[in-house]
């Protein structure tokens, strides 16, 4: 992205990692990944509000495939035959006319996490009144959705792409289908900003902007869908569920439950493409897949921090995220439920355990070890198919 | 799916096997690689404010159609006996425009009889399908490149419903070729070079222009003249639905370019005429039946030593640019400057189309999807066999 000039922090981190002999290199790395003040240090909100397009080099090859053999991947086909039937259209399967109170719309957040913030004087949030405590929550509920908004649009360009590099037909079929229903996702979230929460008001959270350029920008196509079918689309699910089970509005709830019954096709779609394809790749390619799973999932979680929220209203944001990190591990729920999708899902791709088990010291590191055994995502995607269910209820 | 000259690879991992990517025997590899460079635009501009792509997307949505459940795939076919149902209810000879070789002083095939023809035309039938295949996944990857490349969200929504539409086409042509055809030809050389070049090409508007324009123009002519002749009642079903998102796809790429040609240059305008003159010419040079040929022992150089003599064949050709051209004048390409690109048509005599309906206009952007519509759309593209008259083949000595 060209409003990005630096290296993103994570991947300043990997470089300082590489230029250092192995054991010293991993305790550093640990360190990186935890210390709150190295964290802080790197974290950076976006404050570029202005630029109409950013710019990603896209060096792919596009591949024809001279094989036409639908159902030759059948598990594939079976999804490519569920998509068609799931599509579901943003301006007439959502009730748009409901009226949103952008204050109703927040989920009562947990008070020992409030108490946390406001009670502690070395909080940036001490003393914050009460029309303050609104407002965090009006914008950042306006950032959050702004975030998916982007995140989808990242989406819809890498999946135009794994619809250009990959040479399977299924894996093409497939695609085009999530190419259609990211497009959607875009449209829904931008007119819920647009039409109920007065406007999009916060640009591509640096950390999320420069993840998305790098998933674009890298030319072999098995690293897209990692980065995006596994690692943001993963999350995403993982964040749209949680706010799906906190919100009471009635337009966003719906509309997310929408979204998710979607992005679970997504993801399976990724695991099984993937593991077709590690299946032939060496110890130290699939240590490369595994780098690359862990610097995503720490950008995703620092992209989590809200930088462009404080900056807007003034809250010093290094000393936040600082604050935000040191949070006790039992405050840290929401954190950690993030990682509940990609764990188990690296995990089945074989990922965790691959060479000497890298990626599981990692997540242990960051403390998301214990989702490994929580349910993976081509288990469940049927289960999360609410278009279908609503259409079975009208039916009855 | 059985594929003539089938000495591919067997492999059947999908691992990328290298080969040449210019096209020249792309057959002879399970895939093919393009090379490209090209940005991909992140938009911040989430305002939609077009309203023709806006109104052209929503259209996109209501008109989806799903190819395992809206075809009866239950039908048989008979390949003979719909090349002899055709031949009986147009009264165009089994193997027109080929057959009309039968009369040259010198052809080779100047002693084929009827059944001779029947086989041709099976084979000419499977031919013509499989281009359409294989331009279909061209389509397919330059669809997807536009959502990555065009910088207006309209169009990056209006296009995400053009890949679902592309991909639906490859699996119908794919699967009617597979349970239907007796064989599936590799993709013809000048098409592949024609999707390489767009492919290639960095700047996003060439892709419209290339894909949008030309080879979706060229399509849905071919489609039409095949809906207007064919009497099988599987390929009627599928090729009508297919015209019906064909048209959705050129009018796509005239209401873009409309908005991006007011903004160019003099210079940058001619650069666009002759791009549009040389896909075009591209396709022009197409060996009838190439790929056919062979097969019978007969080369393509003494077909091509014969062919400036058939006016019919020219004829038929011509035809196909029955789209393009009035598409290209809406878009103010054929007259703009020195009107470099209406006398390249006038040579190439196709120039006599440009006022023929134009696909922007000829379609319904907020009617309702009925079936009645989709058979108006079917038949304002589509091709009435009494046009042939016009063609002299009529009176050919065969019948």
């Amino acid at each position: 992205m060209t409003t990005t000039e630096n290296p993103s922090p994570e991947a300043a981190a990997l470089t300082e990692l590489d230029s250092e002999n192995i054991s010293d290199a991993a305790f550093d790395f640990r360190s990186y990944a935890n210390d709150p003040n190295r964290i802080s240090d790197f974290s950076r909100s976006n404050e570029d509000v202005d630029s109409l397009i950013s710019v990603v080099e896209d060096n792919a090859d596009a591949i024809f495939t001279w094989r036409y053999d639908k159902g030759e991947r059948a598990s594939l086909d079976k999804l490519y035959e569920k998509a068609k039937t799931s599509q579901w259209n943003g301006q007439t399967d959502l009730d748009w006319s409901i009226d949103v109170d952008p204050y109703a719309v927040l989920a009562p957040a947990d008070p020992a996490e409030v108490a946390y913030f406001a009670d502690n004087p070395e909080s940036p949030l001490y003393k914050l009144n009460e029309a303050e405590w609104m407002e965090v929550g009006v914008e950042s509920m306006n950032w959050s959705l702004g975030q998916f908004l982007h995140g989808e649009q990242g989406a819809l360009l890498c999946t135009a792409k794994i619809v250009e590099t990959v040479p399977w037909i299924d894996a093409k079929y497939y695609a085009a289908t999530q190419v259609v229903d990211e497009a959607r996702h875009v449209e829904v979230f931008a007119q819920y900003l647009d039409m109920k929460l007065g406007g999009i008001k916060y640009p591509v959270n640096t950390h999320l902007g420069s993840l998305l350029d790098d998933i674009l920008e890298d030319s072999r196509w098995d690293m897209t869908y990692l980065g995006m079918q596994i690692m943001v689309e993963g999350l995403a699910l993982a964040a749209f569920g949680f706010m799906h089970q906190t919100t009471e509005e009635p337009l966003l709830k719906k509309l997310l439950r929408y979204v998710m019954s979607d992005e679970a096709r997504h993801v399976a779609f990724g695991v099984l493409s993937l593991q077709e394809v590690y299946q032939e790749l060496t110890v130290a390619e699939l240590r490369d897949r595994q780098e690359f799973a862990f610097e995503a999932a720490l950008r995703m979680r620092d992209r989590f921090m809200r930088q462009e929220v404080w900056e807007r209203m003034g809250v010093p944001v290094k000393d936040m995220v600082k604050f935000t990190l040191e949070m006790p591990d039992e405050l840290r729920i929401f954190q950690k439920l993030l990682f509940s999708k990609i764990v188990p899902n690296c995990k089945k791709l074989g990922l965790l355990d691959a060479g000497d088990g890298w990626l599981r010291d990692r997540f242990t590191d960051i403390g998301v070890i214990e989702f490994e055994n929580w349910v993976d995502t081509t288990e469940e995607f049927a289960n999360l198919d609410e278009v279908a269910k609503d259409r079975e209820m009208t039916e009855v | 799916m059985t594929i003539i000259q089938d000495d591919a690879p067997t492999s059947s991992d999908g691992s990328p096997v290298e080969g040449p990517s210019n096209g020249a025997s792309a057959f002879d590899q399970l895939i093919d690689k393009v090379r490209a460079e090209f940005d991909t635009q992140f938009t911040w501009d989430y305002e939609r404010g077009r309203d023709g792509l806006n109104r052209l997307y929503e259209k996109a949505k209501r008109s989806q159609w799903n190819v395992s459940d809206d075809l009866d795939w239950s039908i048989d076919v008979d390949p003979e006996r719909m090349v002899r149902l055709q031949a009986e209810a147009t009264g165009i000879p089994a193997g027109f425009p080929a057959r009309s070789l039968l009369d040259v002083k010198g052809s080779p095939v100047a002693s084929w009889n009827d059944d001779q023809w029947v086989d041709f035309a099976v084979k000419s039938q499977c031919a013509s399908l499989s281009q359409f295949l294989h331009g279909e996944q061209g389509a397919l990857l330059c669809t997807a490149r536009l959502v990555e490349s065009v910088p207006w969200i309209e169009a990056k929504y209006y296009g995400s419903t053009q890949v679902v539409d592309e991909a639906r086409h490859v699996e119908a042509f794919a699967r009617y070729l597979d349970e239907k055809m007796p064989a599936t030809y590799p993709i013809n050389e000048n098409l592949k070079s024609l999707l390489d070049s767009v492919l290639r090409d960095e700047r996003w508007d060439l892709v419209y222009l290339g894909m949008q324009v030309v080879i979706e123009g060229l399509a849905l002519a071919a489609f039409g003249m095949m809906l207007g002749t064919t009497q099988e009642p599987l390929l009627k079903a599928m090729l009508r639905y297919i015209m019906s998102d064909e048209a959705r796809h050129v009018a796509f790429g005239i209401l873009s370019l409309q908005e991006i040609y007011a903004d160019l240059s003099a210079d940058e305008f001619r650069l666009r005429q002759e791009f549009a003159f040389e896909a075009c010419d591209q396709m022009r040079r197409r060996t009838l039946n190439a790929e056919l040929w062979p097969s019978y022992g007969i080369s393509n150089e003494e077909i091509e030593a014969v062919l400036p003599d058939q006016n019919s064949q020219q004829k038929f050709q011509q035809l196909l640019f029955s789209k393009i051209v009035p598409n290209c004048k809406k878009l103010g390409l054929l007259d703009h400057r020195d009107g470099w690109l209406r006398e390249r048509f006038q040579e190439m005599n196709i120039i006599q189309f440009e006022d023929w309906e134009n696909t922007a206009e000829a379609l319904d952007l907020d009617g309702p999807v009925a079936d009645r519509e989709l058979d108006d759309a079917a038949n304002r593209a589509s091709f009435d066999p009494d046009a042939l008259q016009g063609v002299e083949v009529i009176d050919s000595p065969t019948l």
